[in-house]
């Protein structure tokens, strides 16, 4: 039985991996660079031996991690721009407030929160990402919910 | 319950995840609760409306490349792998050295070229030797080569001496 092709993962996943980059970084050029690398890992994951358990979380997974090699590198070399930036061009396509209320969380909410929404992953499949227990990604995503709805509509 | 504690287990029902029935049920009761399920929908649906699109036309092309295209092959559509062809290409040039070195040993033995008139005892070495006489001369110590080829040179015809 083959495993998936590339091409396969790719066409599955590259949008949705853009689209949670693109959250996560504020920045539509280092979300390409970083999708890109994304799918050379798949690439060569494949070649040995396939991906680690569900294959959509297990590209998540990578991404997540690449982001983590990105935020290490950007401590050891500050450059001028630091953190999310919403409402850039590249950015939006999403409405303006909850653009900025998304960039107003913290990154550890907005992770869990944007691999449910944006990647349909499970809570489960988000706990093996981000190395927490299912209880915490629960607890996580109600919060940033609550934030975010009390951020959008204060009145309500 | 608390509506935070009602809140979650909406939040969590609306995940797909497996929450107690009844207690879904108690928290939908609440108007502050059906408040909260529609603020939940509502955000979820913006971000389902995400229309940001990645340009998807390069990245095929460089996975191929740089990720697809790393094993060895041939033309005949033969996929080996960059240790064995790296092997292969080691043993190919220590091989070819080797033949190198034992032809070049052979073109001494052969005998080609051995027209030398020449009367010394060395020249005079019959060719059909056995190339271990020729071995054993040519590694005697102060004993020169035979000469394969004899240049004479007649004063007076193929030189002249400076004057």
């Amino acid at each position: 039985m083959h495993g998936p092709t590339p091409d396969d993962v790719f066409a599955r996943h590259h949008r949705d991996i853009y689209r949670y980059l693109v959250r996560m970084t504020g920045q539509a050029d280092a979300a390409e660079d970083l999708r890109q690398e994304v799918f050379l890992r798949v690439v060569r994951a494949l070649r040995n031996g396939g991906p680690v358990g569900h294959e959509r979380g297990w590209v998540f997974s990578i991404a997540r991690n690449l982001l983590i090699d990105r935020r290490r590198y950007r401590l050891r070399h500050p450059t001028a721009d630091t953190g999310v930036e919403p409402g850039k061009e590249g950015t939006q396509a999403l409405a303006f407030g909850l653009d900025q209320a998304l960039a107003a969380l913290a990154e550890a909410d907005r992770e869990v929160f944007l691999m449910k929404e944006v990647g349909g992953l499970t809570y489960g499949e988000i706990a093996t990402a981000c190395e927490c227990t299912v209880e915490a990604v629960r607890s996580r995503l109600f919060r940033t919910r609550s934030q975010l709805r009390r951020t959008l509509d204060p009145l309500g | 319950m608390s509506d935070e504690f009602n809140h979650e287990l909406i939040s969590a029902a609306l995940d797909g995840e497996h929450v107690d029935v009844q207690a879904l049920k108690g928290a939908l009761s609440t108007a502050d609760g059906r408040d909260a399920l529609a603020s939940f929908l509502l955000l979820r649906a913006a971000m389902a409306a995400d229309t940001m699109q990645p340009p998807s036309k390069a990245v095929p092309a460089v996975i191929r490349e740089r990720g697809g295209g790393r094993r060895s092959s041939f033309g005949f559509g033969v996929r080996i792998p960059f240790g064995v062809a790296a092997s292969i290409v080691v043993f190919a040039a220590a091989a070819s050295f080797w033949l190198g070195t034992v032809r070049h040993a052979g073109d001494f033995n052969s005998g080609s070229g051995r027209t030398s008139t020449q009367t010394s005892a060395v020249a005079a070495q019959p060719s059909s030797d056995p190339p271990s006489s020729f071995h054993q001369q040519e590694t005697a110590p102060g004993v020169p080569p035979t000469p394969t080829r004899v240049l004479r040179f007649t004063p007076g015809v193929d030189w002249h001496p400076a004057s």
